[in-house]
């Protein structure tokens, strides 16, 4: 066997056992974010024991200020975190690659510059200002379907500045494409511009933002915790690992299970998603 | 004798003040026509194939296909099936996304709306025709050689029942063995179907084997047409000349040293490395360029096939239209 294959196998390996790897433990969050809560006797926001308790057998993550089961509390948080990451980055990639191909194809100069200058307006807005200014105007305790108070102001926020990141690559990528050889030949055989679009372009440039979105989605869980751990997320007694954090940092000399578990299983997690955005972008090259 | 593919007066500029990479070029493709067109890189050959293909607009002039500029042919117009090309860069030309026979079969059920089992049979059947494997078919163009690739671009072509096929460079990507399979098969399409072609290419030994007639371009100007046969037995133009005499194993012309291509204030583009400069080789375009003996070349000192001293025909207005 030659070297230059022996080295492409074993790459091919390794990148076999990231994705493994990261798909296991993710689903094996996701498990224990829909099951653990169902198997425990109590809800996430009911008092069982005397306040912070250490971990134990039966609490193993230990108890909060109030008494309250941190374990169930990481679990029930950790289906509204990937609840809010799968809607922010599901609808930023459906819009975000649209507007952008549409940006990035149109033959009209103008509709390109238009588009882009809003997404330049976008992002040039700072971050937490806009979810304040949002939390004021849709309101603290305005919860949405089955979205808890707080979280409606933060899906919104992350959206709004989230979509354009898909424009921008969306777009570059249908500039390159745009260029290329069987793009002039989809012409040339007398194709419309629609066909062209959908099935010359759209392919490639889903590739890059879905590619993307994989990674993304660790972005957003923490800048959702993020928000909470600031005070302006989701609000209490809504369990989420930002607000279960941000609530346990007074105490983290002497109770540090309280913060340390929940910022625990949010790093396996991002490490998880990372591993197979590594390994599917890397399927793409 | 009606062109079904002409030029007149095609130039082409990129960017606002760029030299022309086509400048002032005229050019008629008759129906079943072997068109060569010769020149090394940076002539305006692939900019010349674009534009006749109708997928990149000239700056000026017009290019028209059956009589109707491209300007004038709808996307749907069954005119736009007529003029088809392949691509110098074989894997690029093909959608990476679609398997070979997805591909031809797309362009069938676009123009002739069969059904889907029909286009995906008549699309197979053409791919066989190109000698490609039925293994191979299902493949998408990364999981195909260039040879494979080249064979699929021709039969989508092929699928929109085209009269003139236009060739850039269709083998300059390729082996030298799969070349010739490339060739013969280009070779036995023109036989076959009666298809017009017009050839792109630096490689004159490519365009002595497949066409009758032969353009030379220099710096986007046709400087030299021929009877293909003719041109390589004694070339008019000293830049024919130069090109024939750099072929290994032929004879007859006088090898020098390329400089780049010197597009200086001389109205000859090609003054600048001409072996045969002189003082009075000036105002080109005001000159003449048909030669004693039915030949055609933009010099004022060319070789002539006789061994006579220059004849040049002395008429002043200009010889094109």
């Amino acid at each position: 066997m030659t070297v230059a294959l022996r080295t492409r196998l074993d790459r091919g390996r390794r990148r076999g056992a990231s994705l493994w790897w990261g798909t296991g433990v993710l689903s094996a969050v996701v498990l224990l974010c829909v099951l653990a809560p169902l198997l425990s006797p109590h809800g996430p926001n009911e008092i069982v024991a005397v306040p912070f308790s250490a971990p134990s057998a039966e609490y193993p993550f230990g108890t909060d200020a109030l008494g309250r089961d941190v374990f169930v509390r990481v679990w029930v948080g950790g289906r509204l975190d990937l609840v809010i990451a799968a809607i922010v980055v599901g609808v930023s990639l459906a819009v975000g690659t649209v507007v952008g191909i549409v940006s990035g194809a149109t033959p009209r100069r103008w509709l390109d510059a238009l588009l882009m200058r809003f997404v330049d307006a976008l992002v040039a807005f700072p971050f937490v200002i806009l979810v304040l200014a949002l939390i004021v105007v849709v309101g603290r305790t305005r919860s949405f379907w089955f979205l808890p108070p707080g979280a409606p102001a933060i899906v919104i926020a992350s959206l709004l500045v989230n979509w354009s990141i898909y424009a921008r690559l969306a777009r570059a990528e249908t500039m390159s494409l745009r260029g290329s050889d069987h793009v002039a030949a989809g012409r040339m055989l007398g194709y419309p511009q629609s066909r062209i679009v959908g099935r010359h372009l759209l392919p490639g440039v889903v590739r890059i933002t879905a590619s993307y979105a994989v990674a993304d989605v660790v972005i957003v869980v923490i800048a959702t915790a993020s928000l909470a751990f600031l005070g302006t997320g989701v609000q209490a007694p809504t369990a989420e690992w930002g607000s279960i954090m941000y609530e346990g940092r007074a105490v983290l000399g002497t109770s540090w299970w309280i913060t340390t578990f929940p910022g625990l299983v949010l790093a396996v997690t991002g490490l998880a998603v990372t591993l197979i955005a590594d390994a599917l972008l890397k399927v793409e090259r | 004798m009606t062109a079904i593919l002409e030029a007149r007066a095609v130039t082409k500029r990129f960017g606002v003040d760029g030299p022309p990479a086509v400048d002032g070029l005229d050019l008629a493709v008759a129906p079943g026509a072997g068109v060569g067109i010769v020149g090394e890189s940076g002539s305006g050959k692939s900019t010349l194939a674009r534009m006749l293909a109708g997928v990149l607009p000239p700056t000026s002039g017009e290019i028209a296909v059956g009589g109707r500029p491209w300007t004038a042919v709808d996307r749907r117009d069954q005119l736009r099936r007529r003029v088809q090309m392949i691509f110098q860069d074989p894997y690029g030309a093909l959608n990476p996304w679609l398997s070979a026979r997805d591909a031809v079969a797309e362009v069938i059920r676009f123009w002739d709306r069969p059904t889907r089992a029909e286009a995906r049979e008549r699309a197979s059947q053409l791919l066989a025709d190109m000698g490609l494997t039925a293994d191979a078919m299902g493949r998408r163009p990364r999981g195909l050689s260039g040879g494979q690739c080249q064979r699929v671009g021709i039969a989508r072509a092929l699928a929109c029942a085209p009269d003139v096929l236009i060739a850039d460079e269709p083998t300059s990507a390729l082996d030298v063995s799969v070349q010739a399979q490339i060739l013969n098969l280009l070779v036995a399409l023109r036989e076959e179907r009666g298809l017009a072609i017009v050839l792109i290419s630096h490689d004159l030994a490519v365009v002595r084997h497949l066409t009758e007639d032969a353009a030379v371009m220099y710096a986007g100007r046709i400087v030299e047409r021929a009877p293909t046969h003719e041109m390589f037995r004694s070339p008019a133009h000293p830049y024919t000349r130069l090109l024939v005499g750099s072929i290994p194993g032929m004879s007859g012309g006088e090898a020098r040293t390329a400089h780049d291509p010197g597009v200086a204030d001389h109205p000859c583009r090609f003054a600048p490395r001409c072996p045969r400069r002189a003082d009075d080789c000036i105002a080109v375009r005001s000159h003449d360029p048909h030669l004693p003996g039915g030949r055609w070349a933009e010099c004022v000192h060319p070789h002539l096939p006789a061994a006579a001293p220059v004849q040049r025909t002395q008429t002043q207005h200009g010889g094109r239209t």
